[in-house]
């Protein structure tokens, strides 16, 4: 839809269409994500000067990006299947709001803190031991704190809140849900607390029936048809959700189960509206 | 102690005009200064605690006159408040602030506590195209362009008609407002619509600017009594500092 200009676009009450197609008469809509940019994103195309040029072009951006997320909730409300909703993107914009939405559904969370206070950091370690920190938003890399971090990072961390979590050892597990089924799930080795981009061995795993229905209801909270949803299973036994994603990757792990979670969308597309 | 918060994000003569109606009306209240406190949201498996700096924040009303979204990237007013040298950093902190906040107002909104308005009011202004989808599915005319007739403004809260400016405002015009409201997912806030025989929609706002309306202590007090069910002529002496000097008035 994206690569269409908002004016090529028609909006009726009956009907909304781009160049002759009527999207109100799709069956189903999969929408991968309509991201906001922010500078770092643009990096390689903007001066280290020039903001205002970069908000005029954000500016810009954010309109475009307000009418397709308008097209995206009028198609909801017109009953066309669209994974994911747009509500449910918008919970990725929060981790601790998405931890709450969990925790207060019974779901297990890491116990976390989102500050820009050092002394409430402390006192979650002087609770839990040792901790991890990640962008309250999301998209960037978590990470262990160590001792000395308090210290050396306070100035930072007094200019933007961070979200520190006890951090939970054991095995990562990647979950993709659609609807109330699990489409597949991996247990990802790597060798750092943030599997992302080190993974040192990738293979299936089969759920016992407590996560699948961990994973199924952390999806459901969150408003999400399709979801990724990452879980620790810890050396004692218990799970906890650590993020649950509305527009996870999945191209390569895929492939390793002959299209399993494309399939899972597209079964799941076809057949809400039969 | 239940109280009576109110978020602001920079300098907001609406805020000072809740926050001392709020007073007035004999409510406890707190003011948050988003360019001078620092909000913390702790997050257990019994739910979630706020503070500010070491004060826990249990609210019963939050009047929300922030920008914050969770669809869009920070306002002026947010990205003022942040205090990284490079600017590229300050927009980045914008949207780190905004998540904080963004879980802030979801841990008041999914407690009994009355959150005027909802970050879902915010979302929803990046988003003009669904509020008129939704009105013109309920067989209502809108227009955003250059008004060619008479119009009048209603300020709403929770259902409420509060006050109208410009042209005089009916029945019509109220039940207007109050579908304006239910489309734009806002408790608070003011509908334009023209007059006439053919009754139109010509914009609204979920951040209604009440120092440009007449009589504004008024107005408030309106506000806060039609949103806390408090009886709006039971007014209390709060000390003169409270009172807001400079509305920015002519």
């Amino acid at each position: 839809m994206a690569k269409h200009r908002t004016a090529d676009w028609t909006w009726g009450a009956d009907r909304i269409s781009v160049a002759d197609h009527a999207v109100t008469k799709s069956r189903g809509v999969f929408v991968r994500s309509i991201p906001i940019l922010l500078p770092e994103h643009d990096q390689p195309r903007i001066s280290e000067t020039d903001e205002a040029a970069w908000l005029e072009r954000a500016a810009a951006r954010q309109r475009m990006h307000g009418f397709f997320k308008s097209v995206q909730l009028s198609l909801e409300e017109r009953g066309i299947p669209v994974v994911n909703p747009l509500w449910g993107f918008a919970y990725h914009r929060s981790k601790p709001g998405a931890d709450l939405a969990l925790a207060l559904a019974g779901i297990p969370v890491p116990r976390g803190v989102a500050t820009k206070d050092p002394s409430h950091v402390q006192e979650l370690i002087d609770e839990v031991g040792a901790v991890v920190y990640k962008p309250v938003a999301g998209g960037g890399r978590c990470r262990v704190l160590h001792p000395s971090d308090l210290e050396t990072k306070s100035d930072r961390l007094g200019q933007a809140p961070c979200y520190f979590q006890e951090l939970v050892p054991g095995k990562n597990l990647r979950v993709y849900t659609m609807a109330d089924r699990v489409l597949t799930a991996f247990d990802i080795e790597a060798d750092d607390v943030d599997f992302r981009g080190r993974e040192t061995k990738i293979s299936q795993f089969d759920l016992p029936p407590e996560i699948v229905q961990t994973a199924l209801t952390a999806a459901e909270v969150l408003g999400l048809p399709f979801a990724g949803t990452d879980i620790k299973l810890c050396p004692d036994g218990r799970h906890v959700v650590l993020d649950v994603n509305p527009s996870p990757m999945f191209a390569a792990l895929d492939r390793s189960v002959d299209g399993a979670i494309a399939l899972g969308i597209i079964d799941h597309l076809l057949g809400a509206t039969q | 102690m239940s109280s009576i918060v109110v978020v602001r994000g920079g300098g907001d003569p609406t805020a000072d005009l809740l926050s001392v109606a709020a007073r007035r009306l004999g409510q406890h209240v707190q003011d948050i200064d988003l360019r001078i406190d620092r909000l913390t949201i702790d997050v257990t498996s019994d739910g979630a605690t706020v503070r500010a700096g070491r004060r826990t924040l249990e609210p019963s009303l939050v009047f929300n006159r922030t920008e914050i979204n969770g669809l869009g990237l920070s306002s002026g007013d947010g990205l003022k408040r942040q205090i990284a040298t490079h600017w590229r950093d300050r927009h980045t902190q914008g949207r780190e602030e905004q998540g904080l906040l963004l879980a802030v107002f979801e841990a008041w909104e999914r407690t009994d506590v009355t959150l005027v308005n909802r970050t879902r009011a915010a979302d929803m202004s990046l988003m003009p195209n669904s509020v008129v989808d939704r009105l013109v599915r309920m067989g209502e005319a809108v227009h955003r362009g250059k008004p060619t007739s008479p119009q009048t403004e209603v300020l709403i809260c929770a259902g409420v008609p509060i006050a109208h400016r410009g042209a005089t405002a009916d029945r019509r015009h109220q039940a207007l407002a109050r579908r304006v409201a239910d489309a734009a997912e806002f408790s608070l806030g003011a509908v334009r619509m023209s007059t006439g025989a053919n009754v139109v929609v010509r914009g609204w706002t979920h951040r209604p600017l009440l120092e440009q309306w007449d009589n504004p202590e008024a107005v408030a007090v309106a506000i806060v009594a039609a949103t806390a069910n408090l009886d709006p002529d039971a007014l209390h002496d709060v000390p003169p500092r409270y009172f807001v000097d400079d509305l920015g008035r002519n």
